[in-house]
């Protein structure tokens, strides 16, 4: 099947070709070694086309080492791409109208040009970090065809969008060797973009997403909670978890909302065999969530395992410390993910040594089990007057 | 998240140090607050009685081992106590604060409490818990304290002839540190007046 800029794509076909591209990525992804930020060529021979390659350095064409030329590009990108299309493809379904040409912003969702296409379109500004509603995102994928910033077009597979961004003049994407999307953007010699075979939109076998609540105490510390979550951990999430994980940030106001918002979320996820909490806050944050869980289950049947991550954003962080001590952070980056080694490399070593457990959670490292010491705090008679759950310093005062 | 551990409570000067440093949390928002928080407390003892009903096991310096106790009439520490800690999960409370080293260096099998105490008692230039006798200890415990930011060198201080913190190969003098593991402990203050 061939199309042109000229034909009509109706919804199902965007959805379609969303679908496949989305695909695509998710072969691309599993492999650790495949380095999507690049594209090796044999320019001086000729070689033109493009491909993705898990074998760096050597043009993908012929193999030769000499004479490639990489160009690098990010691929963040891309990633957020396939988040859009994993997260909002049902809603494309329904809500896209036929259209000739779509352009979509592709850049992180706290870029500055996506947030006021956000307040154009939605009149209010996007929650910080955590990237559209899934109507806003179909409404603003479905009408940007005036967006200058940076444009995809629908029709074309997500590598080939850093094409026209930097005016190269074609690309394909291929798959286990198998060119299924080829593109070419010069004018002259314009052949459209083919895609063979053109799947049916499998809307059924979408991955269901995955929750992952974010608890931020931004009294916590030096109450630089909120920044280093809006400035180091969004993209993070978006580029080493898998895209159907959803997180959703739960700021604490006062004392008593971190345990109730952690309650609260174990409670929806009763059945489930496992959630993750990620903890923006210090060791008190932390025992206000283990106090609060602990003395208001009433049954500890059919819990999920809970994955605490934490954000050492508190005063003393005896915790993370005790877990990623600052003198084994180096021994401790080479047990990650080597994806997760590559972009912490790129970090200075205070906000690398910050991210820690979260590149432990990305990587799909065993967590350690938590130990929970219980405190029975009794009268001169022996009556029992408090009770509280410890994880780190098991103490109390009397008077 | 593993099984609870039942245990009673705990007192004397590192919950002190936390009771006060809360307090001095607005002035003072770093982890300094701690420091002054101990210095201002320094003197002050806890006399108590602390029962380890499930047994426990003392950590030797000299065969960096634990040894397990069985003994059910040395299941009961005497106060008065200038220093006592209790952690799960951590070796330290701050980034450089080894207090419990033994919980990261020589983990345990089981889990359980790290315990740190002090006790003037064993101090052979210490008579009497009289203010003099908390002024003169009070250095030590803060030689201590500093210690700890030394790799969890507390650890192996010692006594040496003069009742003066030494090094571990400089004396052969009781440890300033009783470290111990224990499945659970219950701390009986000797009064309600006493407690801090």
């Amino acid at each position: 099947m061939r199309l042109t800029r000229r034909r009509l794509l109706t919804a199902d076909l965007v959805a379609s070709i969303l679908w496949q591209c989305y695909k695509v990525y998710r072969l691309l992804h599993s492999s650790l070694e495949l380095n999507l930020c690049r594209v090796f060529r044999c320019k001086a021979v000729g070689h033109s086309e493009w491909r993705t390659s898990n074998k760096p350095h050597s043009c993908l064409f012929c193999g030769r080492r000499k004479h490639f030329n990489a160009s690098t590009w990010g691929g963040c990108d891309i990633v957020c791409f396939t988040r859009l299309v994993s997260d909002y493809l049902a809603v494309l379904w329904k809500e896209l109208r036929p259209v000739w040409r779509v352009e979509a912003l592709l850049l992180r969702p706290e870029s500055p040009h996506l947030q006021k296409v956000k307040q154009l379109h939605t009149g209010r500004t996007m929650t910080p970090g955590f990237g559209p509603s899934p109507g806003e995102a179909a409404r603003a994928i479905s009408s940007l065809a005036w967006a200058k910033f940076f444009s995809f077009e629908l029709v074309t597979p997500p590598i080939c969008t850093s094409a026209s961004r930097n005016g190269l003049k074609g690309g394909a994407l291929f798959a286990d060797n198998v060119a299924i999307a080829r593109y070419d953007t010069n004018p002259m010699r314009r052949r459209g973009l083919s895609i063979d075979p053109l799947p049916t939109v499998p809307v059924a076998n979408k991955p269901q997403p995955v929750s992952m609540l974010i608890i931020s105490n931004p009294n916590a510390g030096n109450k630089q909670g909120p920044d280093f979550i809006r400035q180091h951990v969004t993209w993070f999430i978006d580029e080493f978890m898998p895209p159907t994980v959803v997180p959703e940030v739960k700021q604490t106001t006062k004392e008593g909302d971190a345990g109730a918002f952690a309650f609260e979320y174990i409670k929806q996820n009763t059945g489930k065999d496992r959630i993750t909490i990620l903890v923006s806050g210090g060791d008190t944050t932390i025992h206000e969530i283990i106090q609060h869980v602990e003395s208001s289950l009433q049954t500890k049947t059919h819990l999920p395992r809970v994955d605490i991550a934490l954000l050492p954003m508190g005063t003393a962080n005896a915790l993370y410390h005790s877990e990623f001590p600052p003198e084994s952070t180096d021994d401790i980056c080479k047990t990650f993910d080597p994806r997760v080694q590559r972009r912490l490399a790129t970090l200075d070593k205070e906000t690398r040594g910050n991210l820690l457990s979260l590149s432990a959670l990305c990587s799909g490292l065993q967590s350690t089990p938590l130990t929970i010491a219980r405190s029975s705090i009794c009268d001169a008679k022996g009556t029992l007057t408090t009770r509280v759950f410890s994880v780190v310093v098991v103490s109390s005062c009397t008077s | 998240m593993t099984k609870p551990i039942p245990l009673c409570l705990i007192l004397a000067l590192h919950a002190t140090i936390l009771h006060e440093a809360e307090a001095l949390r607005h002035a003072h928002p770093g982890i300094e607050r701690f420091k002054i928080a101990a210095m201002q407390n320094i003197t002050r003892w806890s006399s108590a009685t602390l029962q380890l009903p499930d047994g426990y096991s003392v950590y030797n310096p000299v065969t960096h081992s634990f040894e397990k106790i069985v003994s059910s009439s040395s299941t009961t520490l005497e106060g008065p106590f200038a220093y006592f800690l209790s952690t799960v999960n951590v070796d330290r409370l701050e980034l450089a604060f080894n207090i419990t080293p033994l919980a990261s260096t020589l983990p345990a099998m089981e889990p359980g409490f790290e315990i740190v105490v002090v006790r003037p008692v064993k101090d052979p230039s210490i008579n009497g818990t009289d203010d003099a006798a908390r002024q003169a200890f009070a250095a030590k415990s803060g030689a201590l304290l500093m210690a700890a930011y030394q790799q969890g060198a507390h650890i192996k201080l010692r006594y040496g002839n003069d009742g003066q913190p030494v090094g571990f190969e400089d004396s052969e003098g009781e440890f300033l540190v009783e470290y111990l593991r224990a499945p659970s402990w219950v701390w009986v203050p000797a009064s309600r007046l006493n407690s801090v």
